[in-house]
């Protein structure tokens, strides 16, 4: 893999947040402003902050480190298993709002147990009821204990089953 | 007043309500120690209960999960470097490496020990001069908020270990997410999208649990390097601590009770930002400030006093000006309104016996919070002995869950796995996640306090200077950035000129 | 014997007859979930806890559950977005509408709700000073805005329900609103601090609060202000406490108009059927007479009474034009 400056990237990736936010600061309504800077002030402090220290760390932290080089942040098979435990948090977050949150807490628990035990082996029994313990007592301490929400699942309202 | 208190001493010790208090206490420090729960949810949950209770036992319960919360919020930081709450984020930076060089008993046994200075000194102060701090109180306006804020984000600049570009880069992104929602003067919304969730800005839960919890998990895994740390089963048994540890951080737990207490008076300001301070203040003080962030013995005393030393602290405004010092402490004013009492000004004076009461449940629940955990500490390390894929995987679902309900809202599930992401982004670049929480934590308010300063002051930027106090924290804040420049500046030209005259 | 039997009898009627009369909103066991826009422990949450604990007592088997949002569009859009069943509902006060008009909020409570229940009419605040300030009452007031326009602050949330109260009450005082100036000041406890400490010069704070700081020498009481019911001898038989003739409202101080009627809503998802509010209303209006409900009110300093399906929304009604003119005329509508 190419090895890049991360710090030339990084401060061009700020740059340009910085570009945005004075674009969308810009936008702002600015109304009720009784004799006070308004609500654009601090957006636009925070853009040139960004900006100004975005430069300075390329100015000062990018030559050093090009001239110590960087080792790379993961190899091929790290960028893989970091992609990996990602998406599975981003189904993790589906499943909660489409199949609610004791479906997703018990199945999606076994998914990361799965993922995060690498190559050691488990006992699939053990993990399993684990995962069904946490989840329901998760779930129903806060729904029917707390009464604190929790989803319910979008897809068993649409079809007309009701969770507990 | 004395009176007051041993009629307050006969109420506590009264069976129901010592149970209580302690059982209270002891589900507090459980849902401190939880990331995504707190003891304000625990608050929450029984203050509906507490319509049909007396008020004694009413406050018993709700002080003492108070306490609770406030004191367990270190253990999860220290064993598994997740915060239980923004108080604890400073402990995760030398709590966590000492458990990973497997000294988890002694980091657990700072906690324990510095939370419990913390309560009880700053109690004891609420106790004796709760009038006096309160008329302090009184006496500042936005003026000098603004400027105590502006002194304590200059405390960034000493929490960047590595490039100070790249740390006040962290900080200023830090203060952009600040701005994101309806601003605090004038209610226009900002970077909102028309997206309601965002309305009221970014839930901190989420922040925290998408920069800590899910940030470790996924560069662990990432990295391969799903592994326990050590345990030092030998070191668990016994206090953990002698005497030379608690002397020679003397002085550290000193400015770090005072930093808590102060911070803690004054209303709004809450833990979140006390612990930090602390933690940055110890490091400058210190002989060997790069050793902080390594598993350095002073980074947790500061931070464990500091935050709790602000219970104490809050308690002040809240009894004695009936405003409240943070965001649990206006569920206690809460339950005042319930039982028919105002906290106020005359509150201590028509009402000796209940302030007394509050005040000696602190005081009672630190001492058995204190020796609860000492007894039970030498089991919490038994937890890193849980494999790390059953152990993590339950941690993550219980973050998923805590960040729903910090909203109620699925959205801000998808806020925690943007900052996950974020998180990472950020540690590949290199940048250091502290100044973006505390910048995170000030922006509001040093926006507020700045807007309403000048608006108060009719348009006259210069009241910030003209006002002793605010010029004070200024000055105090100009010397904490540009001070360390000059001195380093110093040091370079004699060393240079003693390097000529050789 | 037949005595006993037909006492029996008639009792067994009556029971049979006056169950469905209460049950008819919920049934026993069923669960009912009031979602409050706000963090628990402000003052929405705590009057929806009365009014939970309270239609608890007068709907026996119905658990009521409160749920708190910290983002107040997130709890509104949640109500308006259920089924339109009689079991989610929402609390609010007048603030929802100026928030609407002023683009705060995408919540239209006129058109994306119903308005089933009033669960409180409001209470009277005081108008506080601080304690060297130069007039006492309306009338000082009134004069030393009119000699010094623009100079006095005063503190309020800026677009918000206290903004139109004090627009509303320096109009009313002293014939422009543009006399005073107003800065934001939201929270009591910063209303308190401030005008104490003398950073701004006028705000408003809940009676009980006005009173502490009174008797220990930090504020000077100008008055009150609430809804027309409110008077010296309502307040003090409200609060449960003489007060003095510092706290006389606008009215007996000779200021008809200076006045602010604004009640707690109980609403509920748009299309909910209208014999479900009305059942919802006379559920509000019976647990609006429970003593646990007055003493909670009386404790918040909060004027509570049933008031009937009809009358709750020609109250709204009457709230809305008002606020709707408030907002206009201070050049803040966007919709």
């Amino acid at each position: 893999m190419k090895k890049f400056n991360r710090t030339y990237v990084m401060g061009g990736l700020c740059l340009a947040l910085s570009a945005w936010i004075v674009w969308q600061t810009g936008q702002v309504p600015t109304r009720l402003v009784a004799r006070e800077p308004g609500p654009r002030f601090f957006p636009y402090i925070s853009a040139a902050g960004i900006a100004l220290f975005a430069i300075l760390s390329m100015i000062f932290d990018g030559p050093k480190e090009a001239k110590n080089g960087n080792k790379p942040y993961l190899d091929k098979a790290g960028w893989i298993r970091l992609g990996v435990i990602m998406a599975e948090t981003v189904v993790f977050a589906l499943g909660m709002k489409y199949l609610g949150f004791w479906i997703t807490s018990m199945a999606g628990m076994f998914m990361f147990i799965w993922t995060l035990k690498g190559k050691k082996k488990i006992n699939l029994l053990f993990a399993i009821l684990l995962c069904v313990g946490v989840g329901s007592l998760c779930y129903f301490g806060f729904t029917q204990g707390f009464h604190i929400p929790l989803p319910k699942g979008e897809l068993w309202d649409a079809i007309g089953i009701t969770m507990p | 007043m004395l009176q007051s208190y041993i009629e307050a001493l006969g109420i506590l010790f009264q069976p129901t309500n010592f149970i209580m208090m302690y059982l209270c206490s002891l589900i507090g420090c459980v849902l401190g120690a939880i990331p995504g729960l707190s003891g304000g949810l625990g608050i929450t949950l029984i203050l509906p209960m507490t319509f049909a209770l007396t008020k004694e036992l009413s406050f018993s319960m709700l002080v003492g999960m108070y306490v609770g919360g406030v004191s367990g919020s270190f253990i999860a930081a220290v064993l598994v470097g997740i915060p239980g709450s923004a108080a604890s984020i400073g402990t995760c930076y030398d709590g966590y490496p000492m458990t990973k060089k497997g000294q988890a008993a002694r980091a657990l046994s700072i906690g324990i020990t510095g939370s419990f200075i913390g309560t009880f000194i700053s109690i004891i102060v609420a106790m004796l001069c709760s009038g006096a701090i309160a008329d302090v109180a009184l006496s500042l306006g936005p003026w000098e908020y603004f400027s105590l804020c502006l002194m304590a984000i200059t405390m960034v600049v000493g929490l960047s270990n590595g490039s100070i570009y790249k740390g006040l880069l962290s900080a200023f992104i830090g203060f952009f997410l600040a701005m994101i929602g309806a601003d605090k003067v004038t209610n226009q919304l900002r970077f909102t999208f028309n997206n309601t969730n965002l309305f009221g800005g970014i839930n901190m839960i989420c922040l925290l649990m998408g920069t800590f919890a899910l940030q470790q998990v996924a560069t662990a895994y990432a990295k391969g390097q799903q592994e326990m740390p050590p345990v030092d089963t030998k070191s668990l048994r016994g206090f953990g601590l002698t005497l030379k540890d608690f002397t020679s951080n003397l002085k550290t737990i000193i400015v770090s009770l005072v930093i808590g207490l102060f911070i803690g008076f004054l209303p709004g300001m809450g833990s979140g930002i006390s612990n930090l301070i602390a933690y940055g203040q110890a490091k400058k003080m210190d002989k060997h400030p790069e050793k902080f962030g390594t598993g350095y013995d002073p980074g947790v005393w500061a931070t464990e006093v500091a935050n709790n030393a602000g219970v104490g602290g809050a308690l002040i405004p809240m009894i004695s000006l009936g405003i409240p010092g943070d965001a649990t402490t206006v569920l206690l004013l809460s339950a005042m309104t319930i039982k028919g009492l105002t906290a106020g000004p005359m509150f201590i004076k028509t009402n000796p016996v209940v302030a007394a009461l509050i005040f000696l449940i602190v005081l009672v629940s630190a001492v058995l919070i204190f020796f609860t955990e000492l007894g039970t500490k030498r089991w919490f390390p038994y937890l890193l002995k849980a494999p790390y894929h059953y152990l993590f995987s339950a941690i993550l679902t219980i973050c998923f869950m805590g960040a729903f309900t910090a909203n109620t809202s699925m959205f801000s599930v998808y806020l925690m796995i943007g900052f996950g992401v974020l998180g990472v982004v950020m540690d590949m670049f290199g940048m250091p996640m502290t100044p973006l929480m505390l910048s995170f934590i000030l922006g509001p308010k040093i926006e507020e306090y700045f807007r309403t300063g000048v608006s108060y002051a009719r348009g006259d930027y210069t009241r910030f200077l003209t006002r002793p106090i605010s010029l004070i924290f200024i000055l105090i804040a100009v010397y904490s950035v540009v001070g360390p420049i000059i001195t380093k500046a110093i040091k370079n030209r004699r060393a240079a000129k003693k390097g000529e005259v050789k | 014997m037949k005595k006993f039997l037909a006492v029996l009898l008639v009792s067994i009627l009556c029971l049979a007859l006056a169950v469905p009369a209460m049950a008819d909103a919920w049934k026993a066991g069923d669960t009912v979930y009031f979602h409050v826009n706000a963090k628990a422990g402000g003052g929405t949450d705590l009057y929806t806890r009365y009014l939970t604990q309270a239609l608890g007592e007068v709907c026996p088997g119905v658990n009521f559950v409160v749920n708190n949002y910290e983002t107040s569009e997130v709890g509104m859009a949640t109500v308006i977005n259920a089924k339109p069943d009689g079991y989610n509902l929402g609390t609010c006060h007048g603030g929802a509408i100026i928030q609407w008009y002023t683009g705060s909020s995408n919540i239209n409570l006129k058109d994306q709700a119903k308005i089933v229940g009033i669960m409180n009419l409001g209470g009277p605040q005081a108008i506080i000073a601080g304690p060297n300030a130069p007039y006492k009452n309306f009338t000082e007031l009134a004069e030393y805005l009119k000699a010094n326009p623009g100079y006095v602050m005063i503190g309020c949330s800026l677009g918000g329900t206290t903004q139109m109260i004090f627009t509303s009450f320096v109009e009313a005082i002293a014939g422009d609103k543009d006399l005073a100036m107003y800065v934001q000041c939201a929270s009591e406890a910063d209303k308190l601090t401030n005008v104490a400490s003398g950073s701004i010069d006028i705000a408003n704070c809940s009676i009980p609060n006005a009173l502490s700081y009174e008797a220990d020498g930090r504020l000077t009481i100008l008055g009150t202000i609430g809804p027309k019911m409110s008077t010296i001898a309502s307040m003090s038989e409200l609060l449960g406490t003489e007060l003095g003739s510092q706290y006389a409202s606008g009215p007996e101080q000779g200021v008809e108009s200076a006045t602010w009627d604004s009640n707690y809503y109980v609403y509920a998802p748009a299309g909910t059927p209208d014999e479900v509010c009305q059942a919802i209303n006379e559920a509000i209006c019976k647990a609006s007479e429970a003593a646990s409900f007055v003493e909670g009110n009386k404790a918040m300093a909060t004027f509570v009474a049933p008031v009937n399906f009809e009358d709750t929304q020609a109250a709204f009604t009457t709230e809305w034009e008002f606020l709707d003119g408030l907002v206009t005329g201070l050049g803040l509508k966007t919709r």
